[in-house]
């Protein structure tokens, strides 16, 4: 008897439309719920996908930078001389250096060397040198005499 | 009982319904309460619980030579660290890791079995191991072991280009050298990495990450070379064991541009061992930091000053008595000799103070200490490093100058200059009189920019006339030329150069004992590529410059003209 009431006085004040838009709005809001959840659980996975290659990177290049210690501490300069020495290498003096003029070499140079010999140090007389370096400073008469000499 | 019961439920109904209305109310106050009113404190707590930011490091820049030979770079170096307490299994972990780390099962096993709260295994290893060691504990969740990482100074070259670089300590605080210099570019950025974490302080993906990632320092690009350095270095220590110099540099610079292309100082020591006591003071770059009386080699300057002025010329002759009274002082040449007629190629062969004494007379004070302001003495080059100092030149009127001054001036005596100072002064001699601004970094070259910033070279002004500069390259080249047994001469090369042999002043008066033995020059004179400044303190073999620092000159020019691929004089300007 009293469900009856009770029963009677639901159906008496819930309409069917109301209870059908209730349902809507709960499916709506389920749905709601779901593209949200779907969307964070995405952005979390992709939030670690991102962090662990972060880690990857970051691991990379301490890595490298290791790696470009370590090759700069096998090819320090006192190094490589050392295993040039061991190898037989040795410095070359200034003397030991051969030198070769190329003709026409700039081409934009207007006054070329005639010789193409090679020409070392010990070939050259003081007093000739001075003579050409003052020509070039423009301080002695000689600096015509010089580029007569080596103008063809 | 049933009609009883009827009449009573509504009744009840409603006490419970005030009843629940009641505690409902009470919930919803305190939940009001903790959700509204303590909602900010509340949310900061959980918060503070469950969030982290760590910091991460910004990688300081490297330093390179102009030719790529690193000098400096960050590195992150590992420490290992475990808790003991109640570790399962230790003599696996002791054995799995002994390999890893390269110590023995044993040393391990030992320090696993500890009581201690918390012990390191490993400190400072490289990444190599370090990466391994996470992959070990991740493997086996070794939740009690540690391993953090931090960047590191390390510098592969030891003490190669030392003064230059400086140093960067445990502390990461730059000291010296471009180091300190330029710590603002060099140190980066430090970045965040914000998140949460779980009970465990394992990180927990809850979003996307918001990292600030961190800015790497800039790299900076030296105008060194790192062949040149080398040569130099290897001649500075050759020449302070066989002159027993205390001390001594050596600077190479291309006068056209002012740029730096090798610089030593003795002594030096390992930039990965500043923490040593027995490297105390030996990083601070002494060619910028440290002042010194130069002695002869500034009678360049007097004669360029002379010569510009129109005061002297290169004909320009003098009765040399020996001696010259000034400001009630007399001043003599060295050994007191007395050379009688002389021109300028002879005074500055010979060295003659009294006639740079005479020279500076004849200019004036005015005239003559404007010239030495105007070749940049007194003043800091703003050269990119730490600690330089401006030189000490006395003025007119300043309280300190006297009349003496003038006389001793002008040789080099009673002012303090520092030696790149003296170098970049010859250096304007050699570059048709204009005063370059010294310069150490080529470029420049932030972590995200494309293009490096490079270094312009900087004109400061003209200090002489290029007619007097190359009167005086020529006085210079002739006075090294016309002594046959001149020791700087190089073969196949005409240089241009003066010695100085400076008395050190000590309590007011000049150490009888010691000198400062140098040498300044350019080659080849006429086109100069090279200037090199050869300084050596308190050198035993002997105390002259013509005898110590003069044969380095020629030795360190002679590699530097192979170096650079400089042919000898003659096929040069056959070429031309």
């Amino acid at each position: 008897m009293t469900t009856q009431v009770v029963r009677r006085g639901f159906t008496n004040t819930v309409s069917f439309s109301s209870v059908r838009a209730l349902i809507l709005l709960l499916g709506l809001l389920a749905l709601v719920g779901l593209i949200y959840l779907g969307q964070s659980s995405q952005a979390t996975v992709t939030g670690e996908h991102v962090q662990n290659l972060q880690e990857q990177l970051d691991r990379l290049n301490r890595e490298n930078a290791q790696h470009q210690y370590d090759i700069a501490v096998l090819t320090t300069p006192s190094k490589m001389a050392d295993r040039a020495r061991a190898l037989g290498l040795r410095p070359a003096l200034p003397a030991q250096m051969l030198f070769l003029t190329v003709k026409n070499y700039p081409v934009t140079v207007a006054r070329v060397a005639p010789s193409t010999n090679s020409q070392t140090p010990s070939d050259s007389g003081v007093s000739s040198l001075w003579q050409v370096f003052l020509a070039r400073l423009g301080l002695s008469s000689s600096a015509r005499t010089v580029e007569a000499t080596t103008n063809p | 009982m049933p009609a009883q019961g009827l009449s009573r439920t509504p009744l009840r109904m409603r006490a419970a319904l005030i009843v629940l209305m009641t505690i409902g109310v009470l919930l919803g106050a305190r939940l009001f309460y903790w959700q509204i009113i303590r909602w900010d404190d509340l949310s900061q707590r959980a918060t503070d619980q469950r969030d982290y930011d760590t910091v991460l490091p910004a990688r300081r820049g490297d330093i390179l030579t102009s030719d790529g030979v690193l000098l400096a770079k960050d590195v992150f170096l590992y420490t290992i660290s475990i808790s003991p307490k109640g570790l399962r299994q230790p003599e696996q972990i002791a054995a799995d890791l002994a390999p890893i780390l390269g110590q023995p099962r044993d040393a391990l096993l030992a320090k696993l079995k500890t009581d201690a709260n918390s012990v390191v295994l490993a400190r400072d290893v490289p990444a190599s191991v370090g990466n391994a060691v996470i992959d070990y504990k991740n493997r086996i969740n070794l939740f009690s072991m540690s391993v953090t990482a931090k960047p590191t100074r390390l510098y592969p070259n030891g003490s190669f280009a030392a003064p230059i670089v400086g140093i960067v300590n445990a502390e990461r605080n730059p000291a010296y050298g471009i180091e300190q210099f330029k710590n603002i570019d060099l140190r980066g950025t430090d970045g965040k990495v914000h998140g949460a974490s779980n009970a465990l302080n394992d990180p927990i993906p809850f979003d996307v990450p918001t990292n600030i990632p961190a800015v790497d320092g800039a790299t900076i690009v030296l105008t060194i070379d790192s062949g040149m350095q080398r040569i130099v270095e290897q001649e500075l220590a050759n020449a302070i064991r066989d002159s027993k110099a205390e001390s001594g540099s050596i600077i190479v610079m291309d006068p056209k541009t002012g740029a730096i292309l090798a610089l030593a100082v003795y002594p030096t020591a390992d930039l990965n061992k500043f923490f040593d006591p027995a490297n105390q003071g030996k990083y601070a770059n002494q060619v910028v930091g440290a002042q010194y009386e130069p002695g002869s080699v500034f009678k360049i300057i007097t004669a360029a000053a002379g010569l510009d002025a129109g005061i002297i010329t290169p004909n320009t002759c003098y009765e040399d008595s020996g001696s010259i009274y000034i400001g009630g002082r007399t001043i003599k040449n060295h050994n007191d000799i007395a050379p009688g007629h002389v021109c300028l190629t002879d005074v500055l062969r010979q060295s003659l103070n009294v006639e740079a004494t005479k020279i500076a007379i004849s200019l004036g004070t005015e005239r003559f200490y404007q010239y030495v302001q105007r070749f940049g003495f007194g003043a800091r080059t703003r050269i990119e490093q730490a600690g330089e100092a401006a030189g000490d030149v006395k003025q007119v009127g300043d309280g300190r100058w006297r009349e003496i001054d003038l006389g001793t001036n002008s040789f080099g005596q009673g002012i303090a200059v520092t030696p790149l100072q003296m170098i970049a002064s010859v250096a304007a001699v050699a570059n048709q009189g204009k005063l370059m601004r010294p310069y150490i970094i080529k470029s420049i070259q932030p972590a995200n920019a494309k293009q490096p910033m490079e270094t312009t070279p900087e004109l400061v002004r003209q200090v002489i006339r290029p007619e007097t500069a190359k009167t005086l390259t020529k006085i210079l080249a002739d006075a090294i030329l016309g002594e046959s047994g001149n020791k700087a001469i190089v073969p196949g090369y005409i240089i241009a150069g003066k010695t100085g042999t400076a008395q050190i002043p000590i309590a007011g008066i000049l150490d009888p004992r010691w000198t400062i033995a140098s040498f300044v020059g350019y080659l080849p004179a006429d086109d100069p590529r090279f200037v090199i400044l050869v300084k050596l303190d308190k050198p035993q073999s002997s105390e002259w410059g013509s005898q110590v620092a003069s044969p380095v000159f020629a030795t360190i020019a002679k590699q530097l003209v192979v170096q650079a691929g400089l042919p000898p004089d003659n096929v040069r300007l056959a070429s031309k």
